[in-house]
């Protein structure tokens, strides 16, 4: 017999072997396999007597001289004590037209077991005989092809990214045994490795220091990894919310990174740990409360990077002094904003309310000093402002609802930013208490609600809100001095409020058509009264109703002479009247002859 | 004579070669009379079939680990996560799920034991949370919609896994038994304040557990199911609809 022959006839019978194992193999795997069911909860009786004994219009039977008084404290022990409540709640029930017995009935199981095919019909393998079949056939093809070299099967290993691995073993796991958090850290580790990536390719200047970014994932990663919680279903809901999140978390805090390279690469490694504390703690807040359901992903990462912002200026703020994270207060501090901005559901659509917070977020991060105080966890000052920004304005939308047409929410924002601006500049206006800002919210919230003729729009209560703002931060115990019993007592109110109710008496007067007192002559003369008022507040506030007749008379006389009186001279008037006001000249009401002297300078 | 011959060949090859293919059918077999003894009415059978369930389930994962074909570890992997679960040892399902699951991406393999095993340790959790529920005063809201949160975020969960199951190649009864136990989720599952609290039928529609279960059937994960005609879930949803008027009107 020929050697080749013999040498074939040996590799053909460990091949027929290897494809008749892989066969049978085949067909055991392939079995059909049940597929259980899921335990069904019934609706016991015991049940359904709490749930009707409880409601207090049922508690008669079984508390105080009740007949059931006995029977209901021996439920849990008894048996026949269930089934008596229960007879008692099904007549009780009956006479109301309810059939308490058709919610015991158990849940429709299934009749048997259920079992699945390992494969769809088009997407079968060939059957474990047909595999031999065609093994035998190849071994004909081979023999007639004479060629036994094919026998020789070769494989190659997959790459993978030895870095990558090295760098997620150190990070994770001095073992690299990391048991039900390995799929985590896998991801975790890629949305690091991905967004780490992503920020060199779009920024290719960026230099990064590998001990502060070693530091900054290891202090985001290991403690995201250890609040891994015990059960699975938490677990599962856990990892979900970390797949999803993990990328657009770590993309926005290397993004932050970048642009504050400055502060981040300083000489001790503070802003590395806060970041990597701000971070963990968003995404451990956000998978084990209810964050996300309160904030949508993008509202969450502009918090989040609002606060990195913050971070990065003042580390300390985050980590305690041996430098462990002070998770506590980071945890409160995305959990209170999203609590306060939950309380106003006007401003939760489009995410205004996120963009009041990260305003005041951006206020505090420029204005450090201001907001810090020993006694009052800068955290809550904060949550307080963004409470006392959102009610007020909130309350001032509800109250005119017209408010609401002419606002859009680029105009709330930009009137949060004038009021923190003017308030946050002066030291000391923050801390302790809210007490300048709320009378800045309360005058201009009530400001707005009296303006029911629309005669002002936003960019208008832009100007009129600079004004107050300046004005409260400038001199706070004088005009914008809040009387939380009566916050429309606020002397500066006072005047605005005379101001807007004229304009408004002027507009709703058929006879008075030519009035110029709204838009841009009414905020200006919000303006001139304010600073007027600023120098000579007693005298102008003790002349409020002459001055409201005067107001009267300047409308009327304007509006009659067109041709001669607009809205420039109506403001020269209004000042000169002001200054008459201020000095405690009566002569404060003028004819047309007298307006002209006026205002060509022949008469003072 | 043909039957014969293919009796021929499968005795030849069975006598022929190795034993890892017989485990493999054991093992399957297995499980499926151990689940079967689970349902049974006497504690003492029902006892010892969990008791087996979780051996199997270990016995299964070590050989997952031993074998060296892909598919024979993936099978193993299922069983291992189907009995663990069964045996009420969730976590360790999870852990089962999780690494039979890697090996079905990694091999770009989409059959029935891949599809189970990317759906089996969520239900695995629904399991773990309805025995919660069932230890939990169902008067007790508060502590209700803490679990009731955990069945929602597993529904979402199984719902994005909606469109491996369906377009993936394993056996045609897999999509809508997926589909119908999600359905159990919602319906028989997260409703449970709908039906617990019957004295309190008139307020039921508009409390915050009918408003998340009705919002529920808006994700754009779950809505992709109930709009599937194999799913069938468009008539959960339906029912839901109507057993909440019904209490509405009780």
């Amino acid at each position: 017999m020929e050697p080749s022959l013999i040498l074939f006839g040996i590799k053909s019978i460990m091949r027929i072997k290897q494809a008749g194992q892989q066969a049978l193999e085949q067909s055991a795997r392939d079995q059909e396999a049940i597929f259980p069911d899921l335990i069904a909860i019934d609706i016991t009786r015991l049940d359904i007597v709490n749930s009707v004994f409880t409601l207090p219009k049922y508690q008669h039977y079984v508390e105080g001289i009740g007949d059931y008084v006995t029977t209901w404290s021996q439920r849990h022990d008894n048996t026949s004590s269930v089934d008596l409540l229960y007879l008692l709640a099904v007549k009780i029930k009956s006479e109301e037209g309810i059939d308490l017995d058709r919610w015991l009935t158990r849940n429709e199981t299934a009749a048997g077991i259920t079992f699945i095919k390992q494969w769809s019909e088009s997407s079968e393998p060939a059957s474990p005989l047909a595999r031999i079949i065609l093994t035998a056939a190849d071994i004909a093809l081979e023999y007639v092809s004479t060629n036994p070299k094919v026998i020789g099967v070769g494989s190659e290993g997959e790459k993978q990214l030895a870095a990558f691995a090295e760098n997620l073993s150190e990070l994770i796991d001095d073992q690299g045994n990391f048991g039900t958090k390995e799929g985590l850290a896998e991801r975790l580790g890629s949305a690091f490795l991905r967004s780490g990536l992503e920020a060199i390719a779009e920024n290719p200047q960026w230099i990064s220091s590998k001990k502060h970014m070693q530091l900054f994932i290891a202090n985001t990663s290991k403690p995201v990894l250890e609040a891994l919680p015990t059960s699975l279903a938490e677990q599962l809901n856990y990892q979900q919310v970390v797949d999803s999140l993990a990328g657009p978390v770590t993309n926005a805090a290397l993004n932050t990174i970048v642009q504050n390279q400055q502060a981040f690469l300083g000489d001790d490694f503070a802003t590395s740990k806060a970041t990597g504390a701000i971070t963990q703690a968003v995404l451990v807040t956000a998978a084990t409360g209810d964050l996300r359901e309160r904030f949508s992903e993008e509202g969450l990462i502009e918090i989040y990077q609002s606060v990195l912002g913050v971070a990065i200026n003042q580390p300390e703020l985050f980590i305690e002094n041996d430098g462990t994270a002070k998770s506590q207060l980071i945890n409160n501090l995305f959990v209170g904003i999203s609590t306060e901005l939950q309380k106003y559901p006007d401003l939760s659509k489009g995410d205004l309310g996120v963009k009041i917070a990260t305003v005041v977020l951006g206020s505090v991060n420029r204005n450090i000093t201001n907001f810090i105080d020993q006694d009052t966890p800068w955290e809550k000052t904060l949550t307080e402002m963004i409470t006392l920004i959102g009610s007020n304005l909130s309350t001032a939308l509800e109250e005119n609802g017209s408010l609401k047409n002419l606002f859009s929410n680029d105009y709330l924002i930009e009137i949060t930013r004038v009021i923190l601006r003017n308030i946050a500049a002066t030291p000391s206006m923050i801390i302790g208490n809210n007490e300048n800002l709320s009378a800045v919210m309360s005058a201009v919230a009530i400001a707005m609600e009296k303006d029911k003729h629309l005669l002002l729009n936003g960019d208008d209560w832009i100007k009129i809100v600079d004004i107050i703002s300046y004005e409260a931060a400038t001199n706070p115990a004088r005009l914008f001095k809040l009387n939380t019993d009566d916050p429309s007592s606020m002397a500066g109110l006072q005047l605005i409020t005379l101001l807007v109710d004229s304009a408004n008496l002027a507009v709703s007067d058929p006879g008075n058509l030519a009035t110029v007192l709204y838009g841009d002559t009414l905020s200006e003369a919000i303006n001139i009264a304010i600073q007027l008022a600023s120098r000579h507040t007693q005298t102008i506030l003790g002349q409020l109703t002459p001055l409201k007749e005067a107001l009267q008379a300047l409308n009327l006389l304007v509006s009659s002479h067109p041709q001669q009186l607009g809205s420039q001279e109506w403001l020269m008037l209004f000042e000169i009247i002001l200054t008459r006001v201020s000095n405690a000249d009566d002569e404060i009401i003028f004819t047309i002859e007298q307006a002209i002297l006026i205002l060509k300078g022949e008469q003072q | 004579m043909r039957a014969t011959k293919q009796l021929i060949v499968l005795l030849i090859t069975s006598f022929l070669f190795a034993c890892s293919s017989f485990e493999l059918r054991d093992a399957n077999n297995q499980l499926t009379n151990l689940y079967s003894a689970t349902k049974s009415a006497n504690a003492i059978e029902k006892l010892n079939a969990i008791t087996g369930l979780k051996t199997l389930s270990d016995d299964a994962a070590n050989q997952a680990e031993k074998n060296i074909t892909i598919e024979n570890q993936i099978s193993f992997y299922r069983i291992a996560t189907t009995a663990a679960w069964q045996s009420k040892n969730y976590l360790t399902a999870g852990e089962h799920g999780k690494k039979g699951r890697s090996l079905c991406v990694s091999n770009n393999l989409e059959n029935r034991d891949c599809g189970m095993l990317l759906t089996f340790p969520s239900f695995a959790a629904v399991d773990e949370l309805s025995i919660q529920l069932m230890a939990t005063d169902k008067t007790d809201l508060t502590s209700f919609m803490e679990i009731f949160q955990l069945y929602k975020g597993l529904v979402i969960r199984l719902s994005k896994n909606w469109s491996t199951i369906k377009s993936g190649d394993a056996g045609p009864l897999l999509a809508p038994e997926t589909a119908k136990r999600i359905g159990e989720i919602i319906c028989e599952k997260m409703s449970i304040p709908l039906r617990g609290n019957i004295a309190n039928l008139n307020t039921s529609k508009g409390t915050k557990a009918f408003n998340e279960i009705k919002s529920l059937f808006d994700d754009s994960n779950v809505k992709m199911i109930i709009n599937d005609p194999s799913s069938n879930l468009k008539s959960v949803q339906d029912k839901f609809i109507c057993k909440s008027d019904y209490f509405e009107n009780a």
